[in-house]
């Protein structure tokens, strides 16, 4: 059983036809996802509002599929709109940021103002990447320590990035660590296990832009201990989001 | 070996970063010492320019393998054409990672010039559309699903062009094995194309029976 807190849905710039809700139901049946949490594409490369808009009508086709509000701190005033018009929307399980592509640091003074917007543990999924990314989204974190902040890819794919999400994690609390990525170096997950124990790892796949495969084995062939997998896999994620 | 591994094609790293005739040496000496072990060569064109070093005996490898990425040189570069001649000579296949856009296309512009079969190794999402657009015209062109991880890339490929073009790679030990294999595993391919891409493939390309 899979709890997988980092996916997207809507079109990507690739060719792949797995987009709609029927073709990732599939995919969730076929790898064992049994609750799923996804920012809209749309929204994150192009149109914030017309992505959540999409993100809310996506969720409503499977009763396993959740999602983030997308927030883009470079535009704060229509970030606001989007937390009131989904802020309460059960279906919605937390906020998503990606600093790349709306070119706000995640301390910046905008990112600091949305956070005070939101409710006490809301989850934050940050797009992390790099040392400096890692410092950054740590030092957001210890802002809001009533916030719960998943460090998504765990700080990138580079080792240096990677190392500075566990040792970011292993400071800060109110951090996780989301394991997804292109390139996963096989000493990752053992590490960041032996670092800061497996309770603050989050599973998460980053479909529908990457297969689950490449999440899972990485868990499945980190050669931890069988409960420390089940957490990640799933324990982790199902007690923060409140899963049942 | 474990994993269910029959035989794996396989480099010493000695090769990759240090110098490739001791790292082909040692290679060799670990395909000796563990029979389901393939040698790859590796020619380093930062160094090699057509004159293969005395002891370089190239037939005694399954692949020609070069890592530009690691290197930092281009695919378009006078000393990596020398390196194709001497594949060329030696009947080897070529393996050779996507890098950024338009570098495939280089590649196979070159291989193709010599008529050497080549594997393109570490195609992601990013790159995907570019190995798509070449395979067509590229009979002996195969690629490696190492990163082959898109939701349906394997599936992509094995509808538009045929099992044929996949083979199975992991990168292990730098990598997670187990990724891969659960994506092959769970395409939604038929079981002989997934046995194509599991070995048939590969063993057709290096010569096993």
């Amino acid at each position: 059983m899979i709890i997988d807190v980092h996916a997207h849905c809507g079109r990507w710039y690739f060719p792949s036809n797995v987009n709609g809700p029927e073709k990732v139901s599939v995919l969730c049946d076929l790898y064992g996802i049994r609750e799923i949490v996804f920012s809209s594409s749309l929204a994150i490369l192009y149109d914030m509002a017309e992505g959540n808009l999409q993100t809310s009508s996506f969720i409503e086709e499977d009763e396993r599929f959740h999602g983030y509000i997308y927030l883009d701190p470079a535009d704060p005033a229509a970030s606001e709109i989007e937390i009131t018009r989904y802020g309460r929307n059960p279906s919605f399980v937390g906020v998503k940021m990606h600093p790349s592509y709306s070119g706000e640091q995640p301390d910046s003074q905008n990112t600091i103002g949305l956070m005070e917007e939101l409710g006490e543990k809301t989850k934050v999924l940050i797009h992390t990447w790099g040392a400096d990314g890692v410092r950054r989204v740590c030092n957001l974190a210890s802002h809001f320590p009533d916030l719960q902040f998943i460090m998504g890819h765990m700080g990138g794919t580079d080792v240096g990035g990677w190392m500075a999400g566990i040792e970011g994690a292993r400071t800060t609390p109110n951090t996780y660590l989301e394991i997804c990525g292109s390139l996963l170096h096989r000493d990752r997950i053992a590490r960041a296990v032996k670092k800061i124990g497996s309770g603050r790892i989050l599973f998460g796949s980053d479909t529908t832009l990457i297969s689950p495969a490449w999440s899972i084995g990485q868990v499945t062939g980190s050669g931890i201990s069988e409960a420390d997998k089940r957490r990640i896999l799933h324990g982790n994620a199902a007690a923060l989001f409140g899963f049942g | 070996m474990a994993l269910g591994v029959e035989n794996c094609v396989s480099i010493s790293l000695r090769g990759v970063f240090y110098d490739s005739l001791s790292g082909n040496e040692e290679t060799l000496g670990a395909s000796d010492e563990i029979p389901f072990i393939l040698p790859a060569a590796t020619l380093d064109p930062r160094k090699f320019y057509g004159r293969l070093e005395p002891g370089v005996e190239l037939e005694r490898f399954s692949v020609l393998r070069v890592f530009p990425d690691a290197q930092g040189w281009p695919f378009d570069f006078a000393p990596f054409y020398r390196v194709l001649e001497a594949a060329s000579r030696s009947g080897l296949p070529v393996m050779a990672p996507a890098m950024g856009h338009g570098s495939t296309t280089v590649l196979l512009r070159a291989t193709s010039k010599y008529g050497i079969p080549v594997i393109v190794t570490s195609v992601n999402y990013s790159t995907l559309s570019e190995v798509l657009a070449l395979l067509p015209d590229h009979e002996d062109m195969k690629v490696c699903i190492d990163m082959l991880n898109t939701p349906d890339g394997i599936e992509l490929v094995c509808d538009e062009f045929g099992p044929e073009k996949l083979v199975f790679g992991s990168n292990f030990p730098t990598t997670y094995f187990q990724g891969p294999l659960l994506a092959v595993q769970k395409a939604q391919i038929s079981g002989g194309a997934r046995r194509k891409i599991l070995g048939e493939n590969a063993k057709k390309l290096v010569g096993i029976k």
